[in-house]
Formats: structure tokens, C-alpha cells, sequence
């Protein structure tokens, strides 16, 4: 398939990522002001919440295949700073993917951290991207973490879809528990 | 609020319609992306990169050699910015033979009597997308003087890389300096050293090497370059 259709696909998935991950946020903050909000945040934990470790996982997997076929099939080589959000994003896939098959609602904390770590990454690489002074005052001729192999949207690149991943990892964790509230006695 | 009569069916029903809609949402990004994905972006332009001749003028070995062929001996050393002395100053530089994007013969020699300042460039590296217009800008102002040829070698081509590709780039600075296209192998850069863009080699009109340096020059540090050339 051609290379520009998937790293489409790939940027409107970050893109409804962003969407989702604004809106939790929105909605986490206005339920600390308006009941109204309040409600609808406890309707949306209790219809997302039993399901959100299984999203987690699903989101850790599709960040990982879609990062295996920039670099294996489209052959974007990751550079230094590709690599460190690897380390963050692929274990996420086992260790959150076992914990939505056992219900194992204590790995969150793992997971958690392990996207934390990689979101910070990413923030940094986007810096680099935007102010390559941040990095280095030359370009390494080999592979850069300056290089912006992707730029969807004029705004959207490799880190910044990374980054969508992993912030959406945290909400969905944020958000999972084990039943709904309106099911708890 | 009232708990359901089956509170584990509920859950799965809730949990099954999520399900099908994120499954649902996936298949029309996907569709979308097809749809809409412009034309490859990443399809080689013709003339970008070209075939390149590196041979040694000191040693005779001729134009023709590819710089595999000749790699060694009228290879300058890696440019390495924290030694003291750099072992590349007083050598003859390789002479080089490729092509312009336009397809005109171009060549670097060091045996035309000419001193020179070869910027070698990357188009996907943003510091030698802020090097090429300040110097631009700068040059505007303050030529190059006759006796110092300013050369340019566009390496390092990445088809699907920000900035692809490097002719329009140069043409939309209104870079007049020459551009050798270097081959898919950046085989001018590796003869010449290069270790990070953008790079500069400074040479004497023996055409032996006087300086090198990589990363971006301010105006003053390139007039300094310029005036060690001219010796």
C-alpha cells in the first residue's frame, strides 16, 4: 500500500486521539465546576471504563505496528530519540495487553509510567524538530532526530503521532476500572 | 439512579457497542486516507542526485574512478571538529566530476587556480535551511570577491524527507551559487569528509585544503573563511 495513504491513516488516527484526549480533559475539568459536567463524566467512566485497559493495549499495538512499518516497510530509519519511544511504547503492548486478558487492573501504574516517560520523549523530540538548536548546531548525515520524515496537517510528524499515542494510553488509564460505577454495590 | 437487573450483561452489551465503534471510526479513517492522500510525495524527482567521478589530482587517478574505486588516497579524512588541528589541512582536495541539476558537467578541482568555499548542503537538515538564506542574504550585500569561487554540493538526498526536493529548495532561496548533485551514495561528501551539515571546506587556490567546519557559519565566520582562502 502506498506509503503516503497509511501515513495518512496514521495521522488521522493521532489526530482523533488529540480530539479524544482534549475532550477528556475539558470534561475532567468542567466536572470539578458544573454538576452537569460531572454527570456526564461519571456516564462516560461507566460505559469506557470497563473497556479501557483493552483500548490501552489496542492503542500500544497499533502505535507499535504503525511505528514497525515506518521503518521496516516505508523505511523511515528511527533516530536516537525514535528509539527511546520505542523502549516506552512496545513493552506497553504486553504488559497492558496481559493485563486486559487477566483483568489485571494493577498494571495500570506500569503502563502509566511507561507512557509518561514515553510522552516526555516525544515532547522533547518535537522541540528538537521545531528548534534544532536544542539539539545540536549541525545535522548528524546519517540520522537525525531532526529530520522530519512525516508532516501531515502542517503540524503532524512522527513524535507528535507518537506523542497522540501515549497521551491517549494515559487517559484510557486514567480512565479504566474494573466495572461501572452504576454496577458497583 | 437505579442499578440494572443484570449489571454483567449491560456491561458486556456497553462494551461490545464500543467495540464496534471504534472498529467502525478505524474503517472510515481508513477509507479517508485513501481517498484523500494526495499524490506520492516521496516518488524520486529525476536529476536530484547524479552520477559522480572522485579522482585524485595529485596522484593522476584520473576522472572516472568511482569513489568507492578510489576511496583512501585522495579521500580527505573525516572532519572531526574536536581535534586541535584538523589532519585534512595542507591536502589537495579530491577532484570531483558530476553533474548540476540541470544536467551540466560540473567540476571541483583544485588544480584551476581558483580558491574556493564548498558548502556541501542536505535538504531535510533545518540548519542548513537557515544557512542557505542567511547566506544568501548575506552575499546579496557583500559578494564573494573574484578571486574566491563559492561551490555547492547538494548530498545526502532523501526522496521521502522534509524538503524533497533540494533543486526547488535552492532555486525558491535564489541560490545562484553552482550545485554539484552528488550520487545516491553521497560519494563527494564522504571524499571530502563530511561528518554533519551543513559543512564547509575552505581551500587555497593550490588547491590545497586551509580549513573545514560543520554546522551553521555566521556571516562574519564565513568572511573570515572567504579571506582564509584567498591566503
Amino acid at each position: 500500500m502506498d506509503t503516503d495513504v497509511v501515513t495518512l491513516f496514521f495521522a488521522l488516527l493521532a489526530t482523533s486521539a488529540q480530539v479524544i484526549v482534549v475532550a477528556a480533559i475539558v470534561l475532567w475539568l468542567g466536572s470539578k465546576a458544573s454538576p452537569s459536567l460531572d454527570r456526564a463524566k461519571r456516564s462516560v467512566l461507566d460505559v469506557i471504563g470497563p473497556q479501557a485497559l483493552s483500548m490501552a493495549a489496542v492503542v500500544a499495538l497499533v502505535c507499535t505496528l504503525g511505528s514497525l512499518y515506518l521503518s521496516e516497510v516505508a523505511h523511515f530509519p528511527p533516530c536516537e530519540l525514535c528509539w527511546y519511544q520505542r523502549i516506552a511504547m512496545y513493552p506497553n503492548v504486553v504488559v497492558l495487553g496481559v493485563a486486559a486478558v487477566r483483568k489485571d487492573f494493577g498494571a495500570r501504574l506500569t503502563g502509566a509510567i511507561l507512557a509518561g516517560i514515553g510522552a516526555c520523549t516525544s515532547i522533547w523530540h518535537l522541540l528538537v524538530e521545531r528548534y534544532p538548536d536544542l539539539g545540536s548546531g549541525s545535522c548528524d548525515p546519517t540520522n537525525p532526530c531532526s529530520i522530519k520524515w512525516v508532516e501531515e496537517f502542517g503540524y503532524l510528524t512522527i513524535p507528535g503521532m507518537a506523542l497522540s499515542g501515549f497521551a491517549l494510553i494515559l487517559v484510557l488509564l486514567a480512565a479504566a476500572r474494573p466495572v461501572s460505577l452504576e454496577e458497583q454495590p | 439512579m437505579t442499578s440494572p437487573k443484570n449489571p454483567g450483561a449491560a456491561s458486556s452489551k456497553n462494551g461490545a457497542a464500543i467495540w464496534i465503534g471504534v472498529g467502525v471510526v478505524i474503517v472510515v479513517l481508513g477509507i479517508a486516507a485513501i481517498f484523500f492522500a494526495r499524490g506520492s510525495g516521496s516518488d524520486e524527482v529525476d536529476g536530484q542526485t547524479g552520477k559522480v567521478s572522485v579522482g585524485d589530482t595529485t596522484s593522476g587517478g584520473g576522472e572516472g574512478d568511482t569513489a568507492s574505486d578510489t576511496a583512501g588516497g585522495s579521500s580527505l579524512p573525516q572532519y572531526d571538529a574536536t581535534l586541535a588541528e584538523d589532519p585534512a589541512v595542507g591536502m589537495t582536495i579530491p577532484t570531483v566530476t558530476g553533474k548540476d541539476f540541470e544536467g551540466n558537467d560540473l567540476t571541483i578541482s583544485g588544480d584551476d587556480g581558483k580558491a574556493k568555499v564548498i558548502l556541501f548542503v542536505a535538504h531535510w537538515c533545518p540548519h542548513c535551511q537557515k544557512e542557505v538564506p542567511m547566506l544568501k542574504e548575506h552575499l546579496d550585500e557583500s559578494p564573494m570577491p573574484d578571486d574566491v569561487e563559492l561551490l555547492t554540493v547538494s548530498t545526502s538526498v532523501k526522496p521521502g524527507a522534509d524538503n524533497y526536493p533540494p533543486q526547488e529548495w535552492l532555486d525558491r532561496e535564489g541560490w545562484a551559487a553552482p550545485v554539484l548533485a552528488d550520487d545516491e551514495d553521497s560519494s563527494v561528501a564522504r571524499a571530502y569528509g563530511l561528518s554533519a551539515f551543513p559543512y564547509f571546506v575552505i581551500v587555497d587556490a593550490d588547491g590545497k585544503v586551509v580549513a573545514r567546519a560543520s554546522g551553521e557559519l555566521t556571516a562574519d565566520q564565513f568572511d573570515a573563511a572567504v579571506a582564509a582562502a584567498q591566503g
